[in-house]
């Protein structure tokens, strides 16, 4: 069987500045895959790049089998996308938001209806039934997108930090929806900087440092018997002094 | 999918359209109606003049976006840039949002003149007409798109930005100055020997002629012309649309790579905080590009305008390049908080930064303007001045260049225009905000900066002392340094009163809340009744023409002692009534004004209900 994601040497670059450098990741059908990496190690480049926002300059991207750049109608059918910092029509609310992009995701128009209607209790939008899209807060906005990922029912979701800014009571309803959806055979690919929770949730982690993988696989042979933390300090070769700061703000 | 698109769209016009934008769209709509009327008026008259006129149509579709920010943008490729749907199709999908509004509408009935025209031609020709018609409307709805296209995957690098001031800057000078062109259709006897015949062939070659030469071939039986013209369009519409989609996969596929910036900043801290903050200004005037776009637009607006008048041989205007460019920037610049957007909590964050903040952008706006425009200045007045000239022009630039350095300062805390956040932007540095208001409030006030230095000069000639004449260059800097430290001075005190208010106007922006009545759009605090805002639209809108040029145009005419008369109707009439008739249209206008200013105040205050928490 096919992955469900696959990047294959993906590489981008911006400038004189390599953003990608051959990144090959396989995340298998029915696995919950956690992809961590310090500030600009282009974890969000690398998704953007597989899931059809921003064109490599080499490799390639499959979902499902179908390569995202030959074949991009098919590749975005199969998956939905939170992507960071994304553009929604503003001036909508949630709910017509949801409702006019199923129909266009090709729901009939009840089904879109009935959608929209059961993410958006679900995702306890619904009280903000008379707020335009413009005026949600940051919290807000990332469920809003997180509806409109799963949508049309996809059997892979790719989500770039689905829980920045979230409540802690929504983000234990997308954790359990996130869960179910994993345990019921789809497929899940987040990134995140919250280490304990990639350990929690996830089965499959990868590391990415300065553009590349620096390890991949399942969760505890990434772990090596260490916390995950302790593996991805080691991996990024980062020099970690608890009590270094600048030199005039303890004083 | 179409079907889906067009009521999103509705959907999303329904929620953000308040007072001030209903008002504009029945304003718009009425103007267009009634020049699409002219058209059919014309089409009575020949043949020529209206196949020209099918081209200034589709030319104002091309160019108008351009001109009034970058078109419509409530439903964005980038928002379906996630879905399963082909490029083709979208695009096919965004034309049809694109039908949805007042201007096609108009434009239909502008090209139903073709109906008009069609009636000579027998009923071959009408039927032809009746075809050609809906044809000549999508054809440039889609060109209109694709232009849009292009400019918003070109303005996204610092060439492009310049390009695009060029594009807009010589679209607002022939609309300023099409009097010239008027005045050359004389002199060149146009009127009453008829267009020449290459004049007739050229305007049915252009695909906007198209519907007309295929409406005549058919009335002279010629079927071959006749559906190889309506294939044509047919053609340059799939065309478009083409060329469109790929253009909407490129925008919404690649990033915008932003200038990498050369300096290393270290030299920074060296120089004070006043000294820092312009250093930092000069480089967002550089490295912005909505800053570079309206830089730019100033000094190309300022060139171009003096440049046109060549046309008919007048090289008078000349000399006062520097000083329009110097009015353009300063009206271009006085959102000048609003461009940065939420930074301003930055400034809010060190409290007693809000003077250097403000002298740093005064500084670093005179640094960016006042050189070229000096060069401007200089060359243009050796070019068409005279020896009389100089002191005008020196003293007036320097008026101009102190009273806008202190204008933009103030005008931008005062009158704040929030404008999509800059990490927001799409890239295309048209999105400048609804700061048209603020534009043409700020030319006046810039000009009036200028009168101290310029009774002076009069005073000068007048008495024909050239050292009174030379006292106005200082007296030009003198109010200019004034103006500039006055100004400045009340906007640093204002924004340390009410940085919080300005960061919050820039964060809410303009929305209209579902079931809610209240709107914080711009600086109208309050929504004003339909009526009132009509009468406001109104008046903002059309004060200038009394104002310039049946006014100060007319007034200066008359100084110069120059005898052309054009429409200006002062200038018709005979002494002593052509001073008091033109000094009246200028109190026209300055009433206009007035009451355009004081109304919406009237209506603030005399609802206290609605605060301005937002």
């Amino acid at each position: 069987m096919a992955a469900a994601l696959e990047l294959d040497a993906l590489g981008k670059r911006f400038g004189p500045k390599i953003a990608v450098d051959h990144v090959s990741l396989s995340v298998p059908p029915g696995s919950f895959y956690g992809l961590v990496g310090p500030n600009g190690a282009g974890k969000t480049t690398s998704l953007s790049m597989a899931v059809g926002l921003l064109r490599p300059d080499t490799g390639h991207a499959r979902i499902f089998g179908v390569d995202v750049w030959a074949d991009p109608v098919a590749a975005r059918a199969r998956v939905g996308v939170l992507p960071d910092g994304l553009a929604l029509p503003e001036r909508l609310t949630g709910r017509e938001l949801l409702t006019y992009l199923g129909r266009l995701r090709g729901l009939d128009r009840e089904t879109a209806g009935a959608r929209a209607g059961e993410l958006l209790e679900i995702l306890e939008l619904d009280q903000a039934e008379r707020t335009l899209v413009i005026d949600y807060s940051t919290g807000m906005r990332k469920k809003i997108g997180l509806a409109t990922a799963m949508l049309h029912g996809p059997r892979l979701l790719v989500l770039d930090e689905p829980f920045e800014a979230v409540d802690p009571v929504s983000a234990l309803t997308i954790r359990g929806m996130l869960k179910g959806f994993v345990a019921g055979g789809g497929s899940v690919v987040l990134s995140s900087h919250v280490m304990a929770l990639v350990e929690q949730l996830c089965d499959h982690v990868a590391v990415i440092d300065r553009g590349r993988v620096a390890a991949a696989g399942p969760l505890d042979e990434v772990r090596d018997g260490r916390s995950l933390e302790d593996r991805f300090v080691e991996l990024v070769g980062a020099d970690v002094d608890d009590m270094k700061g600048p030199s005039w703000l303890a004083s | 999918m179409v079907g889906v698109l067009i009521a999103m769209k509705v959907r999303v016009l329904r929620h953000s359209i308040g007072g001030s934008r209903a008002a504009g769209m029945v304003m718009g709509g009425l103007a267009g109606l009634a020049l699409a009327v002219g058209t059919i008026v014309v089409a009575g008259l020949d043949g020529d003049l209206l196949a020209a006129v099918f081209a200034v149509w589709l030319f104002g579709w091309m160019l108008g976006p351009v001109y009034t920010g970058g078109g419509d943008e409530s439903v964005r490729p980038e928002h379906f840039s996630l879905l399963p749907i082909d490029p083709r199709k979208l695009a096919l999908g965004l034309l049809g949002t694109a039908f949805v509004g007042v201007p096609p509408l108009v434009s239909l009935v502008a090209f139903s003149a073709l109906a008009v025209y069609a009636a000579s031609f027998g009923l071959a020709g009408f039927t032809v007409a009746l075809v050609a018609i809906p044809l000549m409307v999508a054809l440039v709805v889609a060109l209109s798109r694709l232009m849009i296209g292009v400019l918003g995957v070109a303005v996204r690098s610092r060439t492009g930005a310049i390009l695009a001031a060029f594009v807009n800057a010589s679209m607002n000078v022939v609309l300023n100055q099409s009097w010239v062109l008027i005045w050359a259709a004389i002199q060149f006897d146009l009127l009453s020997s008829g267009f020449p015949p290459a004049f007739s062939s050229v305007v049915r070659w252009l695909p906007s002629g198209w519907g007309l030469a295929a409406v005549e071939a058919a009335g002279r039986g010629d079927w071959l012309v006749a559906a190889a013209a309506l294939l044509g369009i047919c053609a340059l519409i799939a065309l478009a649309l083409l060329v469109w989609s790929r253009l909407l996969v490129r925008r919404t596929t690649t990033k915008p790579l932003h200038w990498v910036p050369q300096g290393t900043g270290r030299d920074l801290p060296a120089r004070g905080p006043v000294g820092a903050v312009a250093a930092k200004e000069l480089r967002t005037w550089s490295r912005d590009l909505m800053r570079t776009h309206l830089l730019w637009f100033a000094v190309f607006f300022g060139v171009l305008y003096t440049l046109v008048p060549l046309i008919i041989g007048w090289w008078g205007m000349l000399p006062w390049a520097g000083v329009l460019v110097v009015v353009m920037a300063a009206a271009t610049s006085a959102n000048l908080f609003g461009l940065d957007g939420t930074s301003l909590w930055l400034t809010l964050v060190n409290p007693g930064t809000e003077r250097a903040e403000v002298r740093g952008r005064q500084v670093a706006w005179l640094l960016r303007v006042a050189p070229i425009a000096t060069v401007l200045t200089v060359a243009g007045t050796i070019a068409g001045g005279e020896g009389w000239t100089w002191p005008w022009t020196l003293s007036i630039l320097a008026a101009v260049l102190g009273g806008g350095a202190g204008l933009i300062a103030l005008v931008s805390v005062t009158m704040l225009v929030p404008v999509t956040e800059p990490n927001r932007r799409s890239g295309n540095p048209l999105e400048a905000g609804a700061i048209f208001g603020q534009v043409v409030l700020m030319l006046l006030l810039v000009t009036v900066t200028a009168v101290p230095a310029g009774a002076v000069a009069y005073l000068g000639d007048a008495l024909d002392l050239p050292v009174v004449s030379w006292l106005a260059v200082v007296a030009g800097a003198a109010t200019g340094a004034g103006l500039t430290w006055w100004f400045g001075r009340l906007a640093h005190r204002r924004l340390a009163s009410k940085g919080p208010e300005l960061l919050g106007l820039m964060r809410s922006g303009g929305t209209v809340t579902p079931g809610s009545g209240a709107a914080a759009l711009g600086r109208a605090k309050v929504k004003l009744p339909a009526g009132k805002q009509a009468l406001v639209t109104f008046l903002w809108i059309f004060c200038w023409i009394p104002l310039f040029p049946q006014g100060l145009v007319p007034l200066w005419t008359i100084w110069t002692g120059g005898d052309s008369r054009l429409w200006f109707l002062a200038l018709h009439l005979h002494d002593p009534w052509r001073v008091p008739v033109a000094v009246a249209f200028v109190a026209l206008g300055a009433v206009m004004i007035y009451f355009g200013t004081v109304i919406p105040n009237w209506h603030d205050r005399a609802d206290p209900a609605i605060t301005h928490e937002k």
